[in-house]
């Protein structure tokens, strides 16, 4: 259990590896479960994640983009059985 | 004798960046100047992206608090994606610069250069602009002659004791000096750039970031500016358009290819046409003679994958100043061991981008860069690179020794995970 202020977390602040938060692979897990509830995006491959969780800043922008991804593709389909 | 001719200390061959830190460190130094500009200011330049190594320079020459006051938009990293949308590693200088250089800004260099240009006035530099230097008499003397064009097609002349070449890519003085030029890339390369609006931006404190999405064989830069503006540009081997295929199509077809791309260009609209450079990476064998010293650009051109391009010329003209000023002062001109020590330094600042940009460019040293291994703080000498830290300490150069050993390794066995989209 990481024991810090939430306030000492910046979006820059990094989660993982030396000079981080500290995080460990269960809480790499927690969050991609927690990601994918609450957003409904999945974070694939391990290699994916580990980007994805830098930091916060980063995260914020992959689920932005996740997301929007996924509303072009529902309004695509929703255009085409439209039509 | 024209009315317009002039005699100066020193006469400045251009008035960017490499230009105006010559130029106002010299008058600060009690020399007269005068800067020669062949278009008018502000004028379209590409290379907007500064790096937090230069801001101890624009603090020493007294623009420091102008640039956030101008408006420039804040850069406090730079990230680098691939293609295919699979991988990001995003920098942040605050990290391994410390809080003096947690951000640096990305410019629009009309306004920045001419920021730039009007503070070396101030300085005490005179500037004429729209004159063109069209020749050079009696090089490397006391009584070295310029030949110059205004825009109304008027000729004069200027007389000076010193020359500072920060002419750009003209290199006018490296070419007329018959210095010789040395490629340093083993393949040609194309930039096509132009400034768009409506690009994608990132969020939060990376909105100033820059973004360099890579390619099997070429990569994007995508650069924010204040306001919605973003620089784009591509880099492709020169390959590409070699066969008279038009740059605007080019530039689409990659975009096309580049899912990272595209996304980020869904709805960007042209500010103006595109424009392309070729043929660059190459430096002269010597930066400096006796009277004329090259600075920036002038001197030799990096890869800008690096945004390295304003950093490296703020130094040289800085030091080129520095080192003219010495000599005047003993009422001499450069002595060989000064002029090679001005060329080895400047030398080994490029050098240290032509390696990482060598590594970049390599797909196995990609790899390794999206992956630095955490061991041996390699990850924050990468980043003090990326910040512009052109001088490692011995430490740091060991850690990139052992970097680039750890890539050529990735070649064989993998050691960072392979990224399929390069491969």
């Amino acid at each position: 259990m990481v024991k810090v202020a939430p306030e000492a977390i910046e979006e820059d602040t990094a989660l993982f590896g030396p000079d981080s938060l500290g995080l460990d692979s269960l809480d790499a897990l927690q969050m991609v479960i927690a990601v994918e509830k609450e957003y409904k995006v999945m974070i694939g491959d391990p290699a994916a994640a580990r980007d994805a969780l830098q930091s916060l800043s980063v995260l914020r922008d992959y689920i932005e983009r996740k997301m929007a991804d996924q509303n072009s593709v529902v309004q695509h389909e929703l255009q085409r059985s439209g039509s | 004798m024209n009315s317009n001719d002039r005699e100066v200390d020193v006469a400045v061959i251009g008035g960017g960046p490499a230009g105006t830190a010559a130029g106002t460190q010299l008058a600060r130094a009690g020399l007269s100047v005068l800067i020669l500009e062949k278009e008018k200011f502000p004028r379209f330049c590409i290379g907007e992206s500064l790096l937090p190594h230069g801001n101890d320079i624009l603090r020493e020459l007294g623009v420091w608090d102008q640039l956030d006051r101008a408006g420039f938009l804040r850069k406090y990293g730079a990230e680098f994606l691939t293609a295919d949308k699979s991988r990001l590693q995003r920098f942040w200088f605050r990290h391994n610069l410390g809080p003096e250089r947690e951000h640096t800004y990305q410019v629009e260099r009309a306004s920045f250069d001419k920021l730039m240009l009007d503070h070396a006035k101030t300085q005490g530099c005179e500037v004429r602009e729209q004159t063109r230097v069209l020749g050079l008499d009696q090089p490397d003397t006391e009584n070295m002659t310029l030949n110059c064009e205004s825009a109304d097609g008027s000729r004069s002349s200027v007389r000076a004791r010193w020359i500072v070449d920060a002419s750009g890519r003209c290199a006018f003085a490296g070419t007329r000096t018959g210095l010789r030029k040395r490629s340093t890339q083993r393949s040609r390369r194309v930039a096509i750039y132009g400034h768009f609006e409506g690009v994608f931006r990132n969020s939060g404190k990376a909105e100033g970031h820059i973004t360099i999405v890579r390619l099997p064989e070429c990569w994007f830069w995508f650069i924010p500016l204040a306001g919605d503006r973003t620089s784009v540009g591509l880099v492709v081997p020169s390959e590409r358009l070699a066969s008279g295929e038009k740059i605007g199509d080019v530039f689409a077809a990659a975009v096309e290819q580049a899912p990272e791309a595209a996304d980020r260009m869904r709805n960007a609209v042209p500010v103006a046409p595109l424009r392309a450079t070729g043929d660059y990476s190459w430096k002269f064998s010597s930066f400096a003679t006796r009277r004329i010293v090259l600075a920036g650009d002038a001197a030799g051109f990096v890869d800008p994958v690096f945004s390295s391009g304003v950093l490296l010329a703020l130094k040289s003209g800085m030091q080129a100043a520095k080192m003219i000023a010495k000599a005047d002062a003993a009422g001499r001109p450069l002595r060989f061991f000064e002029r090679t020590a001005y060329t080895r330094g400047v030398m080994r600042w490029m050098k240290q981008y032509v390696r990482i940009i060598r590594m970049f460019y390599d797909r196995a040293g990609f790899e390794v860069f999206m992956n630095p291994v955490a061991c041996l703080s390699i990850p924050s000498s990468i980043g003090r690179l990326v910040g512009g830290d052109t001088q490692p300490g011995v430490a740091d150069s060991i850690r990139m020794l052992l970097f680039r050993l750890i890539c050529r390794l990735q070649r064989v066995t993998p050691i960072a995970p392979a990224i399929p989209s390069l491969r």
